[in-house]
């Protein structure tokens, strides 16, 4: 099933990336956000089937959009993208029901997330 | 004069391991950590670094609560790397302007985070980076300018200088870290 997405990063580069990866495999970048109030706007427009979220934006910190994304919509489906593998942050990512995937990561890494999230 | 702290040293020489492996993964390259030197303070010399005439690098400055970082890349492996990390969206991203600095703030950011990764395990907290910030200009220029950013934010208590080498394209790069008091104190336990 071709999956529609949010893609939440600040990077141009990995929004791109994350585009590139996703479209090949036949599903599409439905829309980008970049801090938390573009993220409920455009989610609320859009509906995606699936969000994926960078943990450090320039405007609020990612886990704060997850917390919030997980309030605004408790069956929301979320991919956390980051380099950030600490352990007290998976411990929150996966408290808040997120999927993760560490970067650096492979367009293999990416479908295989957004498939079991 | 002060002594390097061990512990401290030990833990970075980890976390700088952990930041070639993610480097080679990203650029299908081999890295490895060349020089890792720790001082008490801030700096002013970065005797280290080349002269301030030397030929535009490509820098990127991350914080966390309590430190500071600054990646440095040369022309050379900076092209190569960007090159190399971007094969599955090359030709959009190669149409964006400033190619080279947003593609090494993206990769800045994922090396870092293993440094961070280190620090924050030692200390028992959570690290988040802040959004990567490029900054160009020699690699005097890039270190003093973003010294100055996180000395506005945080007073520096002990400064790191790594260097790695690759032998896949004979290059290399360097990073800065700046260490506050408190985050020192945390990871030196």
């Amino acid at each position: 099933m071709a999956l529609r997405i949010l893609v939440v990063d600040d990077s141009p580069v990995s929004r791109i990336l994350i585009t590139e990866m996703v479209r090949e495999n036949g599903h599409q970048v439905v829309a980008e956000a970049e801090n938390l109030a573009q993220v409920l706007a455009a989610y609320k427009t859009h509906k995606p089937d699936v969000v994926t979220l960078d943990l450090s934006l320039a405007s609020e910190d990612g886990l704060t959009i997850l917390k919030a994304l997980r309030q605004f919509d408790p069956k929301a489906k979320i991919v956390v993208i980051s380099g950030n593998s600490q352990t007290k942050v998976i411990d929150e990512i996966t408290a808040a029901g997120a999927g993760y995937v560490p970067k650096p990561f492979t367009q293999e890494d990416l479908i295989k997330a957004l498939g079991a999230s | 004069m002060n002594q390097a702290p061990q512990t401290l040293l030990k833990l970075l020489q980890n976390g700088a391991a952990k930041c070639a492996g993610r480097l080679g993964k990203l650029s299908f390259s081999t890295w490895e950590l060349d020089t890792l030197s720790l001082l008490p303070g801030s700096r002013e010399s970065f005797a280290e670094l080349a002269p301030a005439a030397g030929e535009d690098h490509f820098g990127t400055f991350l914080s966390a609560p309590g430190a500071g970082f600054v990646v440095i890349f040369p022309p050379k492996s900076g092209f190569l790397i960007a090159n190399r990390f971007t094969l599955a969206g090359a030709d959009p991203v190669d149409a964006l302007a400033e190619r080279e600095s947003k593609v090494l703030a993206e990769v800045s950011a994922i090396i870092v985070n293993a440094i961070a990764e280190v620090l924050a395990a030692a200390g028992s907290q959570a690290l988040i980076l802040s959004a990567p910030q490029s900054l160009r200009g020699s690699q005097k220029e890039i270190a003093r300018l973003a010294q100055e950013k996180h000395a506005a934010q945080s007073k520096i208590s002990w400064t790191a200088y790594a260097r790695f080498k690759t032998p896949t394209f004979s290059s290399h790069f360097e990073l800065l870290i700046f260490l506050d008091a408190k985050l020192f104190g945390l990871a030196q336990k």
